[in-house]
């Protein structure tokens, strides 16, 4: 293992000296950072209205306007006891509204210091004038229980998430989420389809160069070097799926901070989605997903990787991942025993509501931590795969 | 232009002898017919409903009998007129037909899903336009209430766009007709989803078709006689279009078939309205998948364009596997306030809003709607693409 400095500097340069591994990182990281700065002003709601005349019209409600709303909520309630007090505030302050249209024109165009709380009630709030405080904890845990009964969760993972609930002190305390936090899952979508394709990319001739070149009779020709030499190749791929993943990932989430701001991932996260048992804060949410992604896309990479071994081809590396990455995620099976483990269960809007457990030497994993285990453990098999499949085409040349 | 055919059968051959475009494009179509059966959905809803002398019905309802219900439901009132007749019926069954205490929305879904669900497909409808309530309707209520929502629509448009658009709503038949159009429908709803994959398939198949002769070496002798050079290129365009079309029906052709083999093919002549209640759009679900399919078709020769075109100017198949690919996700998330953005496949090929767009182009004095100009856009630009690739042949060309 002398020299596996220069070794892996040598391949790795290989790597970074590829043109068009740069073009694509840097489009996807410009195209992704573009696309969420309009994104945080496009959209919005079509909603239908009467003139000044009584005549109908259909008005809009624009993005911006809608970005504007959220943003100046921010901080307004934060650190207030969500009480009967609070509560009772909250339905002195907002009106009755007799259709839809009027709620959002409310929120959005005359006050959006309720949007966050009136979306977190409008569900248990049957009736309102017999709505208090201790009637929202109580049909939130029931909602939370009958949740956890329709996901088919066991005793014991039930037992579980009830001690894990108990540690949410009740009254809350109100903090405004951060507002980009469903745009930022959203987002996942893309970059779930985007990043296997990138790193597949960057890697599509990590082994199947020297094999075009002609060059591996001469790498192959001493035993000794082998296991280095992949070890250096695997590095270097490993090494070129981080820094992909870190520009584009980091562009992406960058953006996401510009448009949104920087507060609200103390936010506990029953303020971004209340069925949620999980006592943890909107940062700690996305946290691990983010994780997830970037294992995912080192699972790309691996198998990218583990083709461009056994095929000696790069279009073949290439075209194979990108395939299965788009067929993937047009797949949305129910997140059922495995299938909960699929990149779309555990980085989409229903990760942090998937409550199923698996125990390891007496241990509960909730499905971000067994996820983030599963997902290193396959990317060292296909990489494992890879040095088999090295070793044959080594054989082969010998 | 003597022995075209030979060389555009051999161009053809060379395509078609790729084995990663054969196996790449039949594991997409398995998978589109895979998964356009119904969604074998997890979980499901607890529905409780109580009757005037006090008796509880309490029972969980998976997805699966709840999909299957509305079925039903479907398809025991297929044929009938949309009439007040209609109205009252749809009127007593959110009543809960009188025998059972209905004050809430849970409460009507119950009685659908738990004693009868002849009704609930107009009910949903109903229910969906926000200043109805399906247990107060009555027809003139619900063809009001379509018709002020397809006023406001005008607001801001030319008189005459309007004039156009009160044209095309006069040739809409009223009342309609309710049909079972579940199949028509699935299909419809699919469209997106295949307007993804269709890039790839079109990388797939085409990335090579430029620039593998210059990996081969083979492009100094086919680029040796400068009167060759245009047959070849037509041959290779021609050969590619033949592989993208006959590769994109492939894809399409295999999820809609196995779309209405499961869903069923009635309802073909159904008016487009029972999906889309505020397009204006004279035509039946039938027509309208079979216009969106073309479109499809004509993304598939436009997504071919990209790609030969990347094949012939980079010379370098990856490249112009990947660029293609990566530029069509790209344009998936691209989210522009202009009109032009709706051209973008992301929203031409989502059919709710695209099947309702009230947006016309002004061709030479002729108003065209999206769909309309859709077809005229993405031909256009697919032959300006194919006309393009000569160019980055000729360019390499030079080069040799």
């Amino acid at each position: 293992m002398k020299n596996f400095g220069t070794l892996f500097g040598y391949e790795l340069k290989k790597l970074l000296k590829r043109k068009l591994n740069w073009v694509v990182v840097l489009l996807i990281t410009g195209v992704c950072i573009v696309g969420v700065v309009q994104a945080g002003n496009s959209g919005g709601f079509w909603i239908e209205d009467t003139d000044e005349q009584g005549n109908p019209v259909t008005s809009v409600i624009s993005g911006q306007e809608i970005r504007t709303a959220k943003l100046n909520a921010m901080g307004t309630l934060n650190g207030q006891v969500m009480d009967d007090a609070f509560f009772q505030q909250m339905l002195e302050q907002v009106p009755e509204f007799d259709n839809p249209y009027e709620m959002l024109k409310y929120f959005y165009h005359v006050d959006s210091t309720y949007l966050n709380v009136h979306t977190m009630v409008e569900g248990l709030m049957t009736d309102r004038d017999t709505f208090t405080a201790e009637k929202f904890y109580a049909t939130n845990q029931e909602y939370t229980q009958l949740y956890m009964d329709a996901s088919g969760l066991s005793h014991a993972e039930k037992e579980y998430w009830t001690e894990q609930m108990e540690q949410i002190e009740t009254p809350y305390v109100y903090r405004h989420p951060w507002p980009g936090a469903s745009e930022l899952v959203d987002y996942f979508s893309i970059l779930r389809v985007v990043l296997p394709v990138v790193v597949a990319v960057c890697l599509c001739m990590i082994f199947s160069e020297d094999h075009r070149t002609k060059a591996d009779a001469i790498v192959f020709a001493t035993q000794e070097s082998r296991a280095p030499l992949y070890l250096a190749k695997v590095l270097a791929g490993v090494t070129e799926a981080a820094l992909a993943t870190t520009f584009v990932v980091g562009g992406t989430v960058a953006a996401h901070l510009a448009v949104w701001g920087v507060q609200g991932f103390d936010a506990h996260v029953q303020f971004y989605d209340s069925l949620c048992p999980r006592p943890i804060t909107v940062g700690q949410m996305l946290l691990p997903m983010l994780l997830i992604l970037a294992l995912y896309t080192f699972i790309c990479g691996a198998f990218t990787m583990l083709i461009s071994a056994l095929t000696h081809n790069a279009i073949i590396a290439l075209a194979i991942p990108a395939v299965l990455a788009e067929l993937l995620n047009q797949w949305h099976p129910s997140a059922r025993g495995w299938l909960g483990y699929l990149p779309e269960k555990l980085t989409g809007w229903n990760g942090p509501v998937n409550l199923h457990l698996v125990k390891i030497f007496g241990v509960y994993l909730d499905n971000f931590q067994f996820g983030s285990l599963l997902y290193v453990a396959i990317a060292v098999l296909l990489f494992a795969l890879c040095w088999l499949c090295w070793q044959r085409s080594a054989a082969g040349r010998a | 232009m003597k022995h075209f055919g030979t060389l555009y059968w051999y161009e053809l051959k060379k395509l078609l002898k790729r084995k990663l475009a054969w196996i790449m494009v039949l594991v997409i179509t398995a998978f589109m017919a895979y998964t356009a059966r119904p969604v074998s959905n997890s979980g499901g809803a607890n529905f409780s409903l109580t009757d005037w002398t006090g008796n509880t019905i309490n029972k969980y309802v998976s997805v699966a009998e709840q999909r299957e219900r509305i079925s039903e439901g479907q398809q025991s009132i297929n044929g009938q007129v949309m009439d007040e007749r209609f109205f009252e019926n749809v009127r007593e069954a959110s009543n809960g037909n009188g025998l059972y205490i209905i004050k809430e929305h849970l409460e009507q879904e119950s009685y659908f899903y738990l004693v009868d669900s002849s009704y609930y497909d107009p009910y949903d409808m109903i229910a969906y336009q926000a200043e109805l309530d399906p247990a107060e309707t009555s027809a003139e209520d619900f063809y009001r209430n379509r018709q002020e929502t397809i006023e406001r629509q005008y607001g801001g448009r030319t008189d005459r766009e309007i004039a156009y658009w009160q044209n095309m709503e006069a040739q809409v038949e009223k009342p309609f007709v309710y049909r079972y159009i579940s199949g028509y429908q699935d299909v419809l709803a699919d469209i997106f989803g295949l307007s993804n994959v269709i890039p790839l398939v079109a990388a797939v198949c085409l990335c090579g078709v430029f620039s593998e002769e210059k990996r081969t070496r083979a492009d100094a002798l086919i680029l040796s006689s400068s009167q060759g050079r245009f047959p070849q290129y037509l041959a290779k365009v021609l050969a590619g279009i033949t592989v993208i079309l006959a590769a994109t029906l492939l894809v399409i052709g295999a999820d809609a078939t196995a779309v209405l083999l499961t869903q069923g093919w009635d309802g073909f002549d159904a008016a487009l309205q029972l999906k889309n209640l505020n397009s204006s759009l004279p035509i039946s679900i039938g027509q309208a998948m079979l216009i969106m399919l073309g479109l499809l078709l004509l993304y598939g020769l436009l997504c071919g364009g990209v790609t030969m075109l990347f094949s012939a100017f980079t010379q370098n198949t990856v490249a112009a596997l990947a660029a293609p690919v990566l530029l069509m996700i790209c344009q998936a998330w691209l989210r522009l306030d202009v009109q032009a953005a709706e051209y973008l496949p992301n929203q031409l090929f989502n059919t709710i809003p695209s099947l309702h767009n009230r947006n016309l182009v002004n061709l030479f004095g002729r108003y065209l709607n999206n769909l309309q100009f859709g077809f005229v856009l993405y031909g256009g630009l697919a032959v300006v693409l194919l006309a393009l690739c000569w160019l980055g042949w000729r360019r390499s060309a030079k080069g040799i």
